[in-house]
């Protein structure tokens, strides 16, 4: 189950921030806004591969003691991040990787919509985000 | 052991840790004078080798770590250093007892220890001690560096002995066991005999004996014991020391990577020469093996390049040791310490994924319950060091945790200010710039919710430091900035707030600089309000600068001969620099906003020229002002607008007062005036005045008033269009003709007939009350000051607004020949349209009262007129002017000189008010003619005495009477020839005339007269003679003959005299 998903953009601020339990959403906006530090490290470590070879999952940014940070970037450097609860040991890494490809899917829906700016917030997005959230959990 | 040391570094290890401290009372300040200079020396170069000892020098150390010394000789205190106040030699012993009781402190472990006395003089000085310094006062101590190297010397030859000691004392019996203290209850009733026991205490001992090599300089050997070390405690599993082992490996291995040292502290602090670090190390070996005799099978068997590890291993054997360390809760504080080490190394080697695994276990290493202060220093130096390894938002995350933890509500006295500084240095963290300019360029793209938290931190601990000043900055950025992403209700709170804050101080434009040498800029609400259209407005008209055309020309040619000069062009550039914006007092917030800074707005550039200053001109009247506004399609723009109200042919002055409410002196005045076209017709001047005064009064310094002086003379048309004609009934008199004999010669003064106003002219009185306009415009040209040496001029407008009441109105003009053919009467009907008794005087008569609405005829005596005196118009202008121009021209020059001859004024008594009447726009053609002197001048001589008017000429009967009648011609045409007949004849006074008087009357030769044709001023005269052959009043009636000459001429030309002859008796 996901609790917070997040899409940032190139230039590292939010295209889209939404969490479950809406009450603390600041605590995950932190958590997102930290976890960029690991991204940008694996993003700059990775450059040096050919694009082709690049594996566009980050994979696992950093546990806290209540959540785990997964990272996922495209090749236009937008980066998916998305925090998972650690209790929930069922959610297996593919299971993960999955997510962030039907995340990246609907990303690229969203810029196929001539009516989107690209560098805008993202509105439509709710739909799929809420199934995801709910979906696994 | 509780209390981490955050600052620890992997060189660190080959530190001797030196504690200085006072003893007594010492002022900090004195106090850290000298321990200052202690600092400076850290490294030493030990005389007789060359190896190099580091000093670490604490002025707080706990004794608990001071226990942990065996573990890691670097944790050891080995030095102690006193510095104290002592002024007596009375209070000498008790302050050395001082020095002895804190001596015990750190006892078991001191190498050696000293005293600095500051202040001490006389005989205890005297004496010399190794242990005790005595200065006579804090500045006078230049030798303290010195005693401080020969103390380093001391503590190096007691290191040496014991390194040796240690290092030979594997060869005896008993090798005593190293441990720490939450061990020792461990060992009791161990069995000391087993091999495995010994073997734990070699490998502790060899442990130790690096520890002390690193110490000592001697960086080969302490590896190559170290890896003895950690051989032989990895076979008995002693995991604690086999950790400190690795990390003693790890320790000498940094200092051989990387000289610099890993804590950036002091940089080059190895080696002051510009030898290479390795190249100096492995010089200092095989001295080191010779002087010392230190066992040598161990070092020769492992290869150096083996002995020290990888980058790679090095890191490696820090995870492992650590993870060694992590196995005993006691050595927490140890296991941190390691972490922070390897984080500084993983950062030199720019790998910062580990580094953050190892700060992510830090963070997890719980060590007590740590104080509200450890807490904040944990924090900031996690924040630190995430910094150091380039996790800015990590940094920023901790630093603000600690910015957070200096105002816990735990803490008694909440730290602010340390709150404050510590958030401001989380702002790059999270990429937010405290200048709005950032904030500019399109919409806000950031971490909003974030970044809006902490600008509410910041709002809120700079109000609780009590700076009102700057939480009102940071409220107004917050709202500037993070407009769109506030909620209708944050907005509202923000905005609230803001108010609140402002009432105490309000919001400015100036930069706020902090002590931390940062500087908030302003910030203005561009957005609130919203500005959506920018529109350039003229100055007001009073106000435009008019550049002066002729001087236009004049710069341009006399800056550069070049048409375009760069030059130029630059200077220009330089002054369209300057920034247009508007000012807005918002929530009490003072803004300048700049139009460049509008989100909404693209301005394609405004420019505003500049020129140099003018002065303003600011007039007074004496007038009322008004409110009308003159007709639109005047064109100017009126800045103020003056009416007054006049009757007809009314003047007054206008005192205009010039007051300079500028800068600079006014120096130029021009005036001139414009008329709005009008249907009306005017006669004379509207507006005259005289500039001379006013400019005698110049130039005008600001502050200072000139007076002016305006004539307004109001003249209209006083006839009334054919509205009255009918309401004097004609008298029968007739304008034309040759009133030979009239009814009214008589009447030579004005007539006067009362008539009251007809009834039926009630429904007419509109026209008459009808009010005219006379509108003009004055235009003030003036310059002054730095303007008008660059050719500009200021120009303001007085607008004057004339309402004309009719005063009188002559409904009705005829003449009437009088007595004389030179004079003539006219006879003007009089009316008084205004609501008050007027009286109407002339030149030449006395006043005629007129009630209000009344008519009345009025007959003035006049001279005629001899208008072909006048000067033509000016001939130039004649030139060009058609004929009817001409035309009116002349009548109105005759108009005129009618209109002064005549002087006719009427007066308002009960208002005090007079103004002249003109019957300028009411000669006809006809009237003119016959007020018009005849071109034909013709006298009439009896007797050789001129004959005319009332004159009768007295004769004898029976005398014969010259008659001569002379011709003047002032045309300039030649006249004649003419032929004229003298007629006789008796007036009966009844109306019967009587020509019969053949028998009375004889003519000697002919009746008739012939007049040759006269030239232009030319001169021409016939005579005859009559005899009178009875006596009474005969007159003598003139007539020329009608023939073709005579006709082409106008009939007024002949109006000769008649001639009254009275025959008297002959005398005897």
């Amino acid at each position: 189950m996901a609790v917070c998903i997040a899409v940032i953009a190139k230039e590292n601020y939010p295209l889209y921030i939404r969490s479950t339990p809406t009450e603390n959403e600041l605590k995950f906006h932190y958590m997102v806004h930290t976890s960029l530090d690991v991204v940008d490290e694996k993003i700059s470590a990775m450059g040096k591969a050919l694009v082709d070879q690049r594996e566009l999952y980050l994979g696992l940014l950093y546990p806290t003691e209540d959540y785990k940070v997964y990272g996922y970037v495209t090749n236009s450097k937008v980066k998916f991040v998305m925090v998972v609860d650690s209790s929930n040991t069922a959610l297996r890494d593919n299971e993960i990787r999955s997510m962030f490809r039907k995340l990246h899917n609907s990303y690229t829906d969203v810029m196929c919509n001539p009516f989107y700016n690209p560098g805008d917030r993202i509105q439509a997005f709710d739909n799929m985000v809420t199934s995801m959230m709910i979906q696994v959990c | 052991m509780s209390v981490p040391d955050y600052m620890q570094c992997a060189e660190d290890h080959q530190t001797l840790l030196v504690v200085v401290q006072p003893v007594g009372i010492v002022s900090e300040e004195n106090f850290f004078r000298i321990y200052k200079r202690i600092c400076s020396v850290s490294q030493i170069s030990v005389r007789d080798s060359q190896r190099v000892l580091y000093i670490r020098y604490r002025h707080h150390y706990p004794p608990e770590n001071n226990e942990w010394g065996d573990f890691q000789t670097h944790r050891k205190v080995v030095g102690l250093i006193t510095i104290t106040d002592c002024f007596s030699a009375k209070d000498w012993p008790q302050t050395f007892e001082k020095f002895h009781v804190q001596k015990e402190i750190y006892g078991s472990t001191l190498y050696d220890s000293r005293l600095f006395v500051f202040g001490l003089q006389g005989e205890i000085v005297e004496q010399p001690r190794t242990d005790v310094a005595f200065y006579p006062n804090y500045e006078d101590c230049q030798t303290v560096e010195k005693r401080i190297e020969d103390f380093i010397e001391s503590l190096f030859i007691v290191l040496e002995s014991k390194r040796l000691d240690r290092a030979t004392d594997k060869s005896g019996d008993k090798i005593p066991l190293l441990c720490v203290p939450f061990e020792k209850k461990d060992f009791v009733g161990l069995d000391t005999d087993s091999r495995h026991y010994k073997k734990r205490c070699q490998g502790r001992m060899r442990k130790h004996v690096g520890d002390l090599c690193l110490q000592a300089g001697m960086l080969q050997d302490s590896l190559v014991h170290y890896h003895m070390s950690v051989e032989l405690l990895r076979s008995v599993n002693d995991f604690l020391w086999l950790g400190a082992a690795l990390e003693g490996l790890c320790s000498a291995s940094v200092i051989y990577h990387y000289p610099g040292g890993t804590g950036g502290k002091s940089g080059a602090r190895r080696f002051q020469g510009s030898t290479l670090p390795a190249e100096a190390a492995n010089r200092h070996r095989p001295g080191a093996l010779t002087t010392n005799g230190i066992n040598p099978d161990t070092s020769t068997e492992i290869g150096r390049a083996k002995n020290c590890l990888s980058p790679e291993d090095i890191i490696d054997k820090y995870k492992e040791a650590i993870s060694y360390y992590s196995k005993y809760k006691n050595a927490g504080v140890i296991e941190l310490e390691a972490c922070i080490k390897a984080v500084r190394v993983l950062a030199i080697q720019k790998r910062s994924m580990e580094a953050s695994e190892f700060l992510q276990n830090a963070v997890y290493i719980n060590l007590r319950q740590l104080s509200e202060e450890e807490k904040i220093q944990r924090y900031s130096i996690l924040s630190e060091l995430y910094e150091l390894i380039g996790f800015h938002r990590k940094s920023a995350f901790f630093k603000r945790v600690a910015a957070m933890q200096c105002v816990a509500p735990s803490i008694a006295e909440p730290g602010w200010r340390a709150c404050y500084k510590l958030l401001l240095e989380t702002l790059p963290g999270y990429s937010l710039s405290l200048d709005p300019k950032d904030f500019s360029r399109g919409t806000h793209r950031g971490w909003a919710a974030v970044q809006m938290r902490l600008l509410h931190e910041l709002v809120y601990a700079s109000r609780r430091m009590g700076n009102p000043a700057l939480s009102v900055r940071h409220l107004s950025f917050l709202l500037q900035t993070m407009l769109d992403f506030l909620s209708d209700q944050e907005k509202k709170d923000v905005a609230q707030s803001l108010e609140n804050y402002t009432s105490k101080c309000p919001g400015t434009m100036e930069p706020i600089a902090l002590p931390g040498g940062l500087t908030l800029p302003p910030v203005p609400f561009t957005k609130l309000p919203i500005v959506r259209h920018v529109k350039l407005l003229n100055l007001p008209a009073s106000l435009r600068p008019h550049k002066m055309k002729s001087l236009l020309g004049q710069n341009v040619s006399t800056k550069s001969p070049f048409i375009y000069s760069p030059i130029i062009a630059h200077n220009r550039g330089e002054e369209r620099n300057k920034k247009i914006g508007y000012h807005t007092t918002v929530f009490g917030v003072f803004s300048d906003c700049l139009l460049d800074n509008l989100p909404g707005i693209k301005t394609s550039g405004s420019t505003v020229e500049v020129i140099p200053a003018l002065p303003r001109l600011q007039i007074s009247t004496s007038l009322p002002r008004s409110a009308h506004s003159l007709q639109p399609s005047s064109g100017d723009e009126i800045s103020t607008n003056v009416s007054v109200q006049l009757y007809n042919g009314e003047s007054q002055q206008l005192i205009i007062k010039l007051e300079n409410i500028g800068m600079e002196p006014l120096e130029k005045l021009e005036v001139t005036s414009k008329v709005l076209t009008t249907k009306e017709k005017l006669y004379g001047d509207f507006l005259s005045w005289k500039l001379e005064e006013t400019l005698a009064q110049f130039p005008l310094q600001p502050g200072k008033v000139a007076t002016f002086t305006i004539n307004i003379k109001v003249k209209l048309d006083f006839s009334c269009q054919e509205n009255l004609l009918q309401d004097l009934s004609d008298d029968g008199i007739s304008v034309s003709g040759f009133p030979l004999s009239s009814p009214f010669r008589q009447v030579v003064r004005p007539r006067v007939e009362g008539k009251p106003v007809n009834p039926p002219e009630s429904n007419k009185a509109g026209d008459y009350s009808h009010v005219k306009t006379l509108e003009a415009v004055l235009n003030f040209k003036y310059s002054g000051g730095p303007g008008h040496t660059e050719g500009y001029y200021r120009n303001l407008s007085l607008g004057l607004h004339v309402e004309v009441e009719p005063s009188v109105f002559f409904t009705r003009v005829s003449t009437l020949p009088a007595t004389s053919t030179r004079q003539c009467h006219l006879l003007l009907d009089v009316f008084n349209s205004t609501e008050h008794e007027l009286t109407v005087s002339t030149r030449s008569s006395e006043a005629l009262i007129l009630h209000a609405g009344e008519c009345q005829r009025m007959a003035i005596q006049v001279d005629k007129f001899n208008f072909e005196s006048f000067p033509e118009s000016p001939g130039e202008k004649g030139q060009f002017a058609n004929p009817k121009q001409l035309e009116e021209e002349r009548r109105e020059a005759r108009g005129l000189e009618i209109h002064s001859k005549l002087g006719i004024c009427w007066r308002i008594p009960s208002l005090k008010r007079s103004g002249e009447a003109s019957v300028e726009g009411l000669l006809n053609q006809l009237v003119l003619e016959h007020l018009q002197l005849a071109p034909l001048q013709w006298d009439v001589l009896v007797d050789g005495q001129p004959c005319d008017r009332e004159a009768v000429a007295a004769c004898q009967v029976g005398d014969p009477v010259r008659l001569e009648v002379r011709l003047t011609n002032r045309s300039p045409r030649s006249v004649g020839p003419f032929a004229l007949t003298v007629v006789p004849f008796q007036d009966h006074q009844n109306g019967v005339h009587n020509y019969d008087l053949h028998d009375t009357v004889s003519f000697v030769g002919s009746s008739t007269f012939y007049l040759d044709a006269v030239q232009p001023s030319g001169q021409s005269a016939c005579l005859g003679a009559l005899l009178f052959l009875y006596t009474g009043d005969f007159f003598l009636h003139i007539r020329f003959h009608e023939d073709s000459t005579s006709k082409e001429l106008p009939p007024s030309w002949f109006c000769l005299p008649s001639v009254h002859v009275c025959a008297l008796e002959a005398q005897a």
